[in-house]
């Protein structure tokens, strides 16, 4: 099914290369030389090496009981990407571009970021491999995520704050595709998510595919059969198309998608693309977008700035367009509820982007039955969102 | 089309071609249509209008403010339009070439957006975030409209990327001096860019013109010894705060370097 391709660097009608021209030699010499790479046995041991001894795969799965018996549906398992280090699934791609930065003889990156994972997640890998890193965030974000700013340039990163349009993840993904641009010979853009001109939706989710080959694996080990529904929260998505990748053929999988809905899909502040946005075309890609009737990107709003993109990845267009994958959206407050039911229940404190399919699981495992299992991807942790939850709770449990 | 013809009359006279680009509603759209007014009085050869996008990615800081303030003015397409449509009328020899980003132009439609453009008085579209290989549908759409589409080039476009963008382009191409973002400079990679150029020729015989980064006379002159002209844009952005007088003085002035 996700060879199903209409036109190169196409997933359906979704995705392709909308840069500018200066751009387009070093897509082709990406791409060309990823393909390259990417059959390269000594690039995949390096890499695995990295994963296995550095960040700490394989993540394990485990099987959320004590949730389960609150819900009293559905067998609920977690994989566990939260254990990962720098917290969250997006060191699989940082690792991974960063080897690539290496194996194209670029000695620069850079990279944006939102509520400051995926920057930090660059630094820490760019500190590893000794590469210089240029990290681009908007001035809203980091000043909502002031730690992090600290955290990136204690691992050696240049944080540059982005003040023009929105000030967000938008606006820093912008100010990075303008450096790009400029520096395009020496340097190569890290991008956290699964967006993008093509090939990168391609090779973040190769780098993320990872999570579902080893979830299948364990859920096997474990049940002896495949899970009923697989869910993922759902941003620019890489995490989900992560967990979903190695099912898609396994067409009695349901592969559930969560976006975040904010303070609901109807007051028009949320940032849920798929499930309230329209067709565009926006950094690189033809996707779905939050924009007004005219194509200019809204702003959106979520608590968890993880979320907070007013675009998804092409292939969960794709995945959407053909019905093979759902989405669905959760509120902020929603988000909250599941952020402390799996503290309370399992002792595991989720990131709030991952909160979102914590919730929404709990219907899913209960429509199920007992008889089911599900899969949540657990894609980070929490201790991030701590200063922000505690402020929405008054300090009160 | 008319744009290809505004170059033949070009040189006859020993002229390059000056192409001036800017914002409508920047600072608001009475006084962007006055000062695209000054830009055509002061003798631009074929005018850039530029419409706002929320992500202009392939701007910088200049432009990117002049696209932040219409936006916040509430410019829309048919501001845009009403302001070309006034142009047009001022000016009905000069070729008005709409610059914007592609979503806008898909969003609002590609048939739409072209047929608008054209009944306002455009007779091309520029479109920085286009490359060659993404351009089929709106080149069908330009094409059964009577509109040209202008690709970009870059220093970074190979042999065969330069020629993509010859098949697809109309009447000229857009060569961007710069790997970078729109911006005026101090100093242009003059033997890049004429290298740059000369490769073109050898595969291409539309009229080259090059933007990004030209700031003042004699930038203009040094280009135009080698390119059939050039494109001023954030140096008159940057301007518009000192009037339209001091603006269509500057354009007076950089069109004197085209002359030979």
């Amino acid at each position: 099914m996700q060879n199903n391709r209409t036109k190169k660097g196409y997933f359906g009608d979704f995705g392709g290369r909308f840069v500018p021209e200066t751009l387009m030699y070093a897509l082709e010499e990406l791409e060309e030389k990823y393909e390259e790479i990417k059959r390269d046995e000594s690039f995949w041991s390096e890499l695995n090496y990295l994963l296995r001894v550095y960040a700490g795969r394989p993540t394990p799965l485990f099987f959320a009981k004590n949730l389960t018996e609150y819900v009293g549906g559905a067998k609920i398992y977690l994989k566990r990407e939260d254990l990962l280090h720098t917290g969250a699934h997006k060191i699989n791609n940082t690792l991974g571009q960063a080897l690539l930065t290496k194996r194209i003889n670029k000695n620069r990156v850079v990279a944006e970021t939102g509520a400051g994972q995926h920057g930090v997640a660059t630094a820490t890998a760019c500190a590893l491999l000794g590469i210089d890193c240029v990290v681009y965030m908007g001035e809203e974000d980091a000043r909502r995520q002031e730690l992090n700013v600290f955290r990136m340039k204690l691992l050696g990163a240049e944080v540059r704050i982005v003040k023009s349009g929105s000030r967000t993840l938008k606006d820093a993904i912008n100010e990075a595709l303008r450096d790009w641009v400029t520096n395009v010979e020496n340097t190569h853009y890290i991008l956290g998510s699964v967006v993008g001109p093509h090939p990168f939706p391609t090779i973040v989710r190769d780098f993320q595919k990872i999570i579902g080959e080893e979830t299948k694996q364990q859920i096997l080990e474990a049940e002896g059969r495949l899970p009923d529904a697989v869910i993922a929260c759902v941003g620019g998505g890489s995490n989900a198309i992560g967990i979903f990748y190695s099912f898609i053929n396994d067409e009695h999988v349901r592969l559930i998608g969560v976006e975040a809905g904010g303070m609901g899909i109807e007051t028009g502040k949320h940032a849920a693309s798929l499930n309230g946005g329209s067709v565009g075309v926006l950094h690189g890609m033809k996707s779905y977008f939050l924009q007004d009737e005219e194509g200019q990107i809204m702003n959106t709003h979520s608590v968890s700035a993880g979320l907070d993109y007013p675009g998804v990845g092409p292939e969960h267009a794709y995945l959407k367009e053909i019905g093979r994958a759902e989405y669905l959206t959760v509120t902020d407050e929603e988000a909250l509820e599941g952020f402390k039911l799996l503290s309370k229940t399992e002792g595991i404190i989720p990131a709030l982007e991952s909160a979102h399919a914590v919730i929404r699981a709990v219907d899913v495992a209960r429509e199920l039955g007992k008889e089911g299992i599900l899969v949540i991807n657990l894609s980070g942790r929490g201790d991030k969102d701590m200063y922000q939850v505690m402020k929405i709770m008054n300090g009160k449990v | 089309m008319e744009i290809g013809r505004k170059f033949e009359s070009l040189k006859e006279n020993s002229e390059k071609a000056l192409v001036a680009y800017f914002m409508v509603g920047y600072p608001d759209v009475y006084t962007s249509l006055k000062i695209l007014e000054s830009i055509g009085e002061g003798g631009a050869d074929i005018i850039e209008i530029g419409m706002p996008f929320s992500d202009p990615v392939a701007d910088g800081p200049t432009i990117q403010i002049a696209h932040e303030v219409a936006l916040e003015r509430g410019v829309r397409f048919k501001d845009v339009l009403y302001v070309s449509e006034k142009i047009k009328g001022k000016f009905p020899h000069i070729p008005l070439i709409l610059m914007t980003y592609y979503n806008p132009v898909f969003r609002i439609g590609l048939r739409d957006f072209c047929r608008k453009s054209k009944d306002a008085g455009i007779s091309g579209l520029i479109v920085p975030d286009l490359p060659p290989e993404e351009a089929d549908d709106l080149k069908e759409a330009t094409s059964s409209e009577g509109l040209s589409l202008v690709m970009l080039a870059s220093p970074t476009s190979h042999h065969e990327r330069l020629r993509k963008i010859c098949d697809k382009t109309d009447d000229m191409a857009y060569l961007v001096s710069v790997t970078g973002t729109t911006g005026a400079r101090d100093e242009l990679p003059l033997k890049r860019i004429k290298g740059k150029v000369e490769e073109y020729r050898t595969i291409c015989s539309k009229p080259i013109v090059v933007g990004f980064g030209i700031s003042n006379r004699v930038h203009v002159r040094q280009i135009c010894e080698f390119a059939d002209g050039v494109v001023v844009g954030s140096l008159l952005i940057k301007l518009a705060d000192k009037g339209k007088d001091a603006i269509r003085s500057m354009v007076r002035d950089l069109k004197e370097g085209t002359k030979f």
